[in-house]
């Protein structure tokens, strides 16, 4: 019988007070240093704020309730942003928001309309080849457009990409490889 | 370098750069009190708080869905007017474990059971945690009001739509009773109903029975409508969007005053602070119980001359603790506060935020919550 013989020790770890404290006081951490982020991670995905919040919302809770596996500040991290890929990708599967992507591009509204109202930064940018930079990663397959956003997001390595995906990091360079190529294509093609 | 790797190198700087402006085009909303209400959540009851309803498995011979829903609070949960993240709660500790914000608990009726063709069992509605706003007094001078936040326990249907969510809260925001033993709030919507909330992307329309309660101020009614206002938005969860009021009876303006033909938005968040109560306490909420040993955090909101408000701990009569705390923010923009309590022995307290009047040194504003440490 195959028992993970720390589980139960992990288990009185997490159900103690210095376990729950523990668990707080990463969820605490993690909220203000990664909240922001990760939404804004989810909503490159999903392209709906209030989604892309309770997505968040839930990895963070998910998090919480593992800590006793996950015990490390790092690991934490790694889990939240494979919970928001995921969460994000279960998304799209379920609410078909995919169609919304490109409208919600041209419309340049959300949920939250209020609340994307172009910067001054953004205002100063060249709008026109951003907006089709974005449109066309919108276009691409989902697993190359969720290796593009970690990598030019997030800027994180091959290593953490694969882990946020699940996937090795060959998978990683290979999917960067042929989203590069294809968004050049498709943006030259358009200019 | 061949031509494919310089145009990759020219375009990754640009979908770098794209990315991140794309990304800040939005403002991610504060989460942390659903958050941890949901983990409470997880921890009383032992079993995931889902926010919606996981499809139910075809092949269960007992579908009863999961219908306790704290996490509906969320739609409603963000029109804070500033984001808490800031350096104040940076670098702060958790709250323990119980100190998490738990919402009010009214004697709504719970989820109740349908049985479908198949005699499968499923919930027809399910418990919420929704954001409700108070018009209540901003000092014991009872001179000046503003609005009040409470998380509110109540009932919806299963699959809620938003504007299903929208007249739940407007109908507990508008029954101000349960709250008047204990806080100042008014009630000028008593004898007055919520007959129906209609949502379109554009607009959220609230039916009510009547123009609402006479003889209240001009200042009071003026918030009383942003009341409501507040309330709808934040269970639509959409932002500011126009809401629009139609009164059942006829009537043609609010509390005789307020047109129907007219639109309603919050201020822009520069003027937030005529609508909002100057202080709010966040955490703990009214009643809250802590575990003895555990450290206390109190937390909130407000918006001070030079973002200083004054506390004190009273256990009774005396004053155990007392202190001064510098928000994110100072007035007009509204600031998050934390003020570590540390551990406290076990008993009943009482938390309060106050500002002082730069100019006599009066108590400008002030609110108080308390709590059990046991």
């Amino acid at each position: 019988m195959c028992v993970r013989t720390l589980t139960m020790a992990q288990r009185g770890v997490a159900g103690s007070a210095d376990g729950m404290w523990a668990a707080d006081r990463a969820l605490t951490d993690l909220y203000a240093a990664h909240w922001r982020s990760l939404v804004r991670l989810s909503w490159l995905l999903v392209r709906d704020q209030q989604l892309a919040e309770e997505t968040v919302q839930d990895a963070f809770v998910a998090m919480h309730s593992r800590w006793s596996q996950l015990r490390d500040q790092d690991l934490a991290l790694a889990y939240l942003r494979r919970s928001v890929v995921n969460g994000s990708r279960s998304v799209l599967r379920h609410r078909k928001v995919q169609d919304r992507y490109l409208s919600a591009e041209t419309s340049a509204r959300t949920a939250h309309g209020s609340s994307l109202e172009p910067s001054a930064e953004a205002r100063a940018l060249d709008r026109a080849t951003g907006e089709r930079l974005v449109a066309a990663l919108g276009r691409l397959p989902r697993r190359q457009r969720e290796v593009l956003t970690l990598r030019y997001y997030l800027d994180l390595s091959e290593a953490q990409i694969a882990d946020a995906l699940s996937i090795s990091a060959g998978s990683v360079k290979a999917h960067a490889h042929r989203g590069l190529s294809a968004l050049r294509s498709d943006v030259e093609a358009m200019s | 370098m061949n031509r494919d790797d310089a145009n990759t190198d020219d375009l990754e700087p640009r979908l770098r750069e794209v990315l991140h402006q794309d990304a800040n085009r939005i403002q991610p909303h504060e989460r942390r009190t659903e958050i941890l209400a949901m983990i409470q959540h997880e921890k009383r009851n032992g079993e995931p708080a889902r926010r919606w309803l996981i499809p139910v498995s075809a092949a269960a011979s007992v579908a009863l869905i999961g219908a306790v829903v704290w996490g509906v609070s969320n739609t409603g949960g963000s029109p804070r007017t500033t984001p808490a993240a800031g350096s104040a709660s940076t670098s702060a500790p958790a709250g323990s474990p119980s100190a998490v914000p738990r919402p009010q608990t009214l004697p709504v009726p719970g989820p109740s059971q349908g049985q479908t063709p198949n005699g499968s069992v499923v919930a027809t509605t399910a418990r919420v945690v929704l954001p409700a706003y108070f018009v209540g007094a901003t000092s014991q001078a009872g001179k000046r009001f503003g609005l009040y936040r409470e998380f509110v326990r109540t009932v919806v249907p299963v699959r809620a739509t938003p504007a299903q969510k929208a007249r739940a809260a407007v109908a507990v925001a508008m029954n101000a009773e349960p709250f008047t033993s204990y806080e100042p709030y008014l009630e000028p919507w008593s004898g007055t109903s919520a007959k129906g909330v209609t949502v379109t992307p554009s607009r959220i329309t609230v039916t009510l029975s009547g123009p609402g309660a006479p003889g209240f101020t001009d200042a009071q009614t003026r918030l009383a409508v942003q009341q409501l206002v507040w309330t709808a938005q934040g269970a639509v969860g959409r932002g500011n969007i126009p809401v629009k009021f139609i009164l059942a009876n006829g009537s043609r303006r609010l509390f005789g005053t307020y047109p129907t033909t007219a639109t309603y938005k919050r201020p822009p968040k520069d003027l937030q602070y005529q609508v909002l109560a100057p202080i709010w306490i966040t955490s703990p909420v009214r009643g809250q119980v802590f575990p003895a040993g555990a450290p206390v955090v109190a937390a909130g909101q407000s918006c001070a001359f030079e973002a200083t408000t004054q506390w004190q701990l009273r256990k009774g009569r005396a004053i155990v603790r007392s202190g001064f705390t510098t928000a994110s923010s100072g007035c007009p923009t509204r600031g998050t506060w934390q003020v570590r309590l540390g551990v406290l022995r076990a008993g009943s307290y009482t938390f309060r935020m106050y500002e002082v009047s730069m100019q006599d040194g009066t108590i400008f504003a002030e609110t108080s919550k308390p709590f059990t440490v046991r």
